[in-house]
């Protein structure tokens, strides 16, 4: 088994980093972003956006890669080596949190591809009102046939990918990122030529910043909270891919060509979506509905029926645009997956095997999400917080490790195209506890606050969502911490740093 | 240039000059000043096709008395079911005109033959019209007599398609071309008024054609069935024969022989019987000075001189409450001597209700009026139409079914305790529950509709239902009115009288130029080829006063306890069928202005700037609603104190006028009635601020009567709507917004994509180095640490193999 490792590896850093791109987009880059962007205050809002990508994605990203790439470890492995046997829950924990949201996330990435067939199929042509393409969205999530048929193909081709190993990762984000990125361009550029001055408004909302947002604090949290989750910076996916990183590979760098290029597609998407709201829009209010009508609402109602509405255009631009969601959310979806199966790799599963089996699982723990959009709802609550738990959890890990040492020794190494300075470890020790704080409360406050009880985007059901939320944390964390820390610290292989040596000489020496 | 810039300004100085000049000049009453209308037009463009059958008896004869009294004789027997013929002056005292002659009167409605004489059925309004107070004026008669014929001959008559083209009903008459197949094809003319007008508009020699062509016969069976309609087509039988003789005299009033030498028609001879009416009688007559009302001399045109055209009769020197204790007060109707004995004509009637003797009784001696035949006629008939307390019309006709026929009607004179003999003066007398609704009296000319008050400048307590009900007319017809002209003012006439004192709505119709009127002469003796056009026309007319009888009930005046005449003034919509509008929000079109009394609470988080802000309109009885006459008035903060935007309404709904589905023979009036809701857009504002908006249109009845006929959002003033536009994003100003923008995105791709790239530049770089010199051994790499100090690492991590 061990005689497989060398083969687990990335072939180019353009791979590397196209896959934790492809990683870190997802569909929150573009049914989120623009949203969240146009609803807080515009330029506002990006200012904060842009401050936190380096004050928490950033740093954090950057301690994943260098705990992934020294302790050549999944999760769960790379916990243990870490933070030391006892610790090994927390590997456990982002095991299963990262594992929870793909069940349901392949049901979201369902809809995509339903969407996109509808888009290519010309169904959606004959639905150019919202009262239509409402039915319509009502009609797919309430037949669990065809949601769970939908859910089983996301399954199966993030599964097909996952099959052949790194290899087959890295080649099929070498095609889809670019592929993805390039549709998200020509979604950008279009509603230029429909409807200029509608699309400026677009430009307007996502980037006028508006001075009165500029004080709320809210704005910021909400900044933040897009900074953390769309980065997918401290949920272990850095760490999984890390796992995968050729000897000789940076790591300040990489996890700023990540973050960075995370955020540029974000740009483009916030741009994409915005000027296509305003531009096929009747007026401002119109396109302000569409954008507050949540993700899903913004998405599958109100941008299918402004495509819709476009004719023969819109078929094409519609088309793109959710193959676009489609290939964001595979690559996402790969990434939860990766980081599955590398663990259980790592406690001696054959690759093919464990793909298959937690393929079968994640399929069948994701129904319950195809059929109730409530359950969906919830869940994504419930694991979605948990994935900032994670991060926080990373950023233990280094504290204890030692923030200097993991400084000096695990990321400016020989290798290091960039030297991470000092202010690395003010944000990890100083800084990053408030923002947990900030964005662990403001999720918790916003989630009181809200009597929507709308499926999906209002995250409903307020207290009994939060209520739900810790006796499911709680029972995990038990299961954990008392049951399966021991069993699973044992059952996970060595790696490299398992016997405490975490000289870089050891290394080299064994590379030489 | 100069030069043709100071010619025109020349020019312009010489028109005004002579227009200026030509004020002070006598000048003519000019009523249509239409370009298109009567003046001017040398050909006889008068249609003579038939549209109803009815119409070769109204071709190009005036009929004379015995004809017309034959006339209706026939219309009696041929319709005795609804018509009734009266001999008028069979009720008065002399039971007969000054010459000998009778008056007659049909009284048209069903059953008509089942019920007692003079029967006025309280739940059936009754529509009472006068022709030919003054004899010269022909066209008064035929006027009223195509009336006639036309309630009697579409009377219960099933939907007749009258213009064969396959629809029914399709044209009612209402001065308005429903079906659009008339002289313009639609609803008005350029001008903004309905086409029925009798002007050949299209210039094809057809006048009027295709407009009211296809009436509803159920319109007529309702209107027969619930109205009474009484009808004196020629009141002034003794001056009517008498110009009929002799065309040149153009004999006005009555055939009295003032000088007492047994021969009528001598030049002092006559009463203008109508300045004969007791309301007011001889208030100001010229040349006694006396101080009106509003403390102006203003006089009446009649006159005490019997030589005088307008002369008002004589002093009626009759001691009517019997206060007066001489034995000359005692004789009824005398004429002659004037009697000065205090406690004759103390308290004549008079607009004000003053008991003017402070006896507590009120204008219960009158000082003059009443004195003719003619007028008796009109008195002796209103005193039996009155309703009666002690003897109410239903007990009337109760008697008369049960076969107990009695002429109980109580009499105009009667003994007084002390034996004299007196007015049966009524203490109710301003308190008749009155069936006469709305009432007409025909004259002619000048194409003017008159209304009281007639002998003074000042409104009725009624002016504005009487001025709105009228006003449609005005619009269709195109004639003017005797207020907005300055016409002279008269004491004494039928409509002071029927108003003052009778409670009902009374105009006087001056029918015709006075000149010459589609080429033909106009005036007193018009050309006969004008009867056609101008009975047409008043079908409209009298069509439209017996329609709104039902409505005017609410006018119906009461005496209050201060001597006032009726309510205040009626001013609703409901009550003149003018066009409803009512805001609609721009959001949803759920009702939420002006229509009821809450505020318009647009959701204010929904009108963005960049947005234009539609604005709808609902339009209730839109069919009465002048095409593109609706407009949308907006301001902007910021912008001139009272300067409005002005904008046309579209109509988005129910818009077609010629949608014959919703006709209704029950309530609606017989028009095609129907809401409709228009809308327009406000232009996009840039920034954030108030915009008020409200919107205005016309009453196409209206238009131009007035100077206008506005019907604004409610009903009155126009309140306007303030909503503020909210500019959420940006600074307020274009430019700093795109500066701001410029900025922002530079700010974020220098970041993103700068930091994207220099990062790509330096991974390239690197990698580059790192894949080439493997042969350098790493040593060149300055940044390559010192290797690293033993791990102080504080957590050992051991795993359980070690």
């Amino acid at each position: 088994m061990t005689s497989d490792q060398p083969k687990e590896e990335f072939s180019s850093r353009l791979g590397l980093i196209l896959t934790t791109i492809g990683a870190a987009v997802g569909t929150g880059n573009i049914w989120r972003f623009p949203r969240e962007a146009a609803a807080n205050g515009g330029g506002a809002f990006m200012i904060g956006w842009l401050i936190f990508l380096f004050a928490w994605s950033i740093p954090l990203l950057i301690a994943e890669f260098a705990i992934g790439k020294k302790t050549r470890l999944g999760t769960v492995g790379a916990m243990r080596d870490m933070a030391g046997r006892n610790f090994t829950w927390l590997g456990i924990w982002m095991l299963w949190v990262g594992t929870a949201v793909g069940f349901y996330y392949a049901v979201v990435m369902g809809w995509t591809i339903r969407y996109f067939w509808i888009a290519i199929s010309g169904e959606m042509s004959a639905a150019d009102d919202t009262a239509q393409t409402q039915a319509l969205w009502e009609n797919f999530i309430s037949s669990p046939i065809e949601v769970i048929f939908f859910q089983l193909i996301a399954v199966g081709l993030s599964a097909f990918i996952v099959y052949n190993g790194i290899s087959g990762i890295e080649t099929a984000n070498k095609i889809l990122i670019p592929c993805l990125i390039s549709f998200l361009v020509v979604a950008m550029i279009y509603p230029f030529f429909l409807n200029p001055s509608g699309a400026i408004i677009g430009l307007k909302f996502l980037f006028i910043p508006q001075a009165e947002y500029l004080f709320k604090s809210e704005t910021w949290i909400r900044a933040l909270i897009q900074s953390a989750w769309s980065t997918s910076a401290g949920f272990g996916m850095a760490i999984t891919y890390a796992v995968a990183m050729r000897k000789k590979e940076d790591i300040g760098l990489n996890a700023f060509l990540t973050g960075l290029g995370n955020n540029s597609v974000s740009l483009i998407a916030g741009v994409a979506v915005l000027s296509t709201v305003f531009a096929l829009s009747g007026s401002t209010a119109e396109g302000l509905e569409a954008v507050e009508s949540g993700s899903s609402g913004l998405t599958f109602i109100h941008l299918t029926a402004l495509f819709a509405s476009m004719g023969a255009a819109g078929w094409i631009i519609g088309s793109i645009f959710f193959l676009a969601m489609s290939f964001a959310a595979l690559t996402s979806m790969v990434s939860t997956f990766q980081a599955c199966v590398v663990n259980f790799v790592d406690m001696g599963w054959e690759r093919k095997e464990a793909v298959r089996y937690i393929a079968l699982a994640v399929a069948l723990a994701g129904i319950p999400s195809a059929i109730s959009l409530e359950f969906l709802d919830n869940q994504d609550f419930v694991w979605g917080t948990g994935l900032i738990v994670s991060g926080l959890m990373v950023a233990v890990v280094v504290m204890r490790f030692g923030v200097s040492d993991f400084r000096n020794n695990l990321i400016n190494t020989q290798y290091a195209d960039l030297q991470i300075g000092k202010w690395w470890e003010y944000i990890i020790k100083y800084v990053f506890p408030l923002e947990f704080i900030a964005v662990f409360g403001f999720f918790i406050y916003e989630k009181l606050q809200d009597q929507s009880n709308s499926p999906i985007e209002g995250m409903g059901l307020g207290l009994f969502t939060i209520i739900t939320m810790a006796v499911q944390w709680a029972i995990i964390l038990v299961i954990f911490i008392f049951f399966l820390n021991n069993k699973v610290a044992d059952s996970v292989r060595k790696g490299p740093v398992s016997d405490g040596n975490f000289d870089e000489d050891v290394l080299d020496a064994e590379a030489v | 240039m100069n030069q043709a810039y100071t010619m025109s300004i020349v020019l312009m100085l010489c028109l005004t000059t002579v227009s200026t000049g030509s004020l002070d000049e006598p000048v003519v009453t000019k009523i249509n000043d239409y370009p298109n209308g009567f003046d001017g037009h040398e050909n006889d463009t008068i249609d003579r096709t038939i549209t109803f059958p009815f119409d070769i008896f109204y071709d190009d004869y005036y009929e004379t008395s015995a004809e017309v009294y034959a006339q209706l004789l026939e219309f009696a027997t041929q319709y005795p079911d609804i018509v009734e013929l009266y001999t008028l002056t069979d009720i008065i005292p002399a039971g007969q005109t000054w010459q000998g002659n009778e008056i007659y009167g049909v009284k048209i409605s069903d059953n008509v033959a089942n019920e007692p004489a003079y029967y006025d059925d309280p739940d059936e309004e009754t529509y009472f019209l006068v022709s030919n107070h003054h004899s010269r004026e022909w066209m008064t008669i035929p006027t009223v007599m195509y009336f006639i014929h036309y309630l009697t001959y579409f009377y219960e008559e099933g939907p007749i398609d009258n213009d064969g083209d396959g629809l029914v009903n399709e044209d009612m008459i209402d001065g308005v071309d429903n079906d659009g197949d008339g002289e313009q094809g639609g609803r008005v003319d350029e001008f903004g008024r309905a086409l029925f007008d009798g002007i050949d508009n299209d210039g094809d020699g057809i006048i009027d054609e295709g407009i009211d062509e296809d009436p509803s016969e159920a319109r007529v069976t309702h209107l027969v069935n619930n109205r009474e309609t009484w009808i004196i087509p020629l009141l002034n039988p003794d001056g009517y024969n008498f110009d009929r003789e002799d065309p040149d005299r153009f004999w006005r009033k009555n055939m009295r022989d003032n000088d007492g030498n047994d021969r009528y028609g001598d030049e002092c001879d006559g009463v203008d019987i109508n300045r004969n009416y007791p309301m007011e009688w001889s208030h100001n007559t010229q040349g006694q000075a006396v101080i009106g009302d509003d403390l102006e001399v203003e006089f009446t045109v009649d006159d005490d001189n019997p030589c005088s055209d307008v002369y008002h009769g004589p002093r009626d020197l009759f001691d009517d409450d019997g206060d007066c204790d001489s034995d000359l007060c005692d004789t009824p109707i005398s004429i002659g001597d004037q009697n000065t004995q205090t406690g004759i004509d103390e308290d004549p009637p008079d607009a004000l209700h003053i008991d003017d003797d402070g006896d507590g009784m009120i204008d219960e001696d009158r000082e003059g009026g009443f004195s003719e035949p003619e007028t008796q006629v009109i008195e002796y008939l209103t005193w039996r139409l009155d309703i009666y307390d002690d003897y109410p019309q239903d007990k009337y006709l109760e008697d008369y079914e049960n076969g107990f026929i009695r002429d109980n009607w109580p009499d105009m004179f009667v003994t007084a305790p002390d034996g004299d003999f007196i007015r049966n003066y009524r203490s109710e007398a301003h308190d008749m529950k009155h069936n006469i609704m709305n009432s007409v009296s025909y004259h002619s000319c000048s194409a003017l509709y008159i209304w009281p008050w007639g002998y003074k400048d000042q409104d009725p307590p009624h002016e504005l239902y009487m001025e709105n009900q009228v006003k449609p007319l005005m619009n269709v017809t195109g004639y003017g009115n005797w207020k907005d002209q300055g016409g002279y003012k008269v004491s004494g006439d039928i409509n002071d009288y029927l108003y003052g004192m009778q409670g009902s709505f009374s105009y006087t119709v001056e029918l015709n130029e006075c000149g010459s009127q589609g080429g033909l002469t106009s005036g007193f003796h018009a050309d006969p080829l004008l009867i056609r056009p101008t009975a047409r026309m008043h079908l409209l007319t009298n069509i439209y006063f017996l329609d709104e009888s039902q409505r005017a009930r609410i006018g119906q005046m009461i005496t209050s306890d201060t001597g006032n005449l009726g309510i205040d003034s009626i001013n609703s919509p409901d009550d003149t069928m003018m066009p409803k509008l009512t805001i609609l929000s721009n959001k949803d079109a759920e009702e939420v202005g002006f229509g009821t009394d809450s505020n318009v609470e647009f959701d204010e988080d929904k009108i963005y700037s960049n947005d234009d802000i539609s604005v709808k309109v609902n339009v209730e009885n839109s069919q009465y609603l002048l095409k593109d006459s609706l407009k949308l008035m907006y301001r902007y903060d910021g912008m001139q104190e009272d300067i409005w935007n002005e904008m046309t309404m579209s109509c988005i709904s129910n818009c077609d006028a010629k949608d014959f589905s919703n006709y209704n023979s029950s309530s609606s009036g017989f028009v095609n009635v129907r809401s409709s809701i228009y809308e327009a857009k406000i232009p996009e504002t840039e920034e954030s601020m108030n915009v008020q908006f409200y919107a205005v249109g016309q009453d196409s009845r209206l238009a131009y009567a007035f100077g206008g006929g506005f019907v604004f959002t409610g009903y009155g003033n126009a309140e306007p709507i303030t909503v503020f536009v909210d500019d959420i994003i940006g600074f307020g100003n274009p430019y700093v917004d795109f500066f701001a923008m410029i900025f922002m995105m530079g700010i974020l791709y220098g970041v993103v994509w700068g930091g994207l790239y220099k990062a790509v530049g330096i991974a390239t770089e690197s990698e580059k180095r790192k894949n080439e010199p493997k042969n350098l051994n790493k040593v060149p790499k300055k940044k390559a640490k010192p290797p690293t100090k033993p791990g102080k690492r504080s957590v050992a991590a051991v795993p359980k193999g070690e």
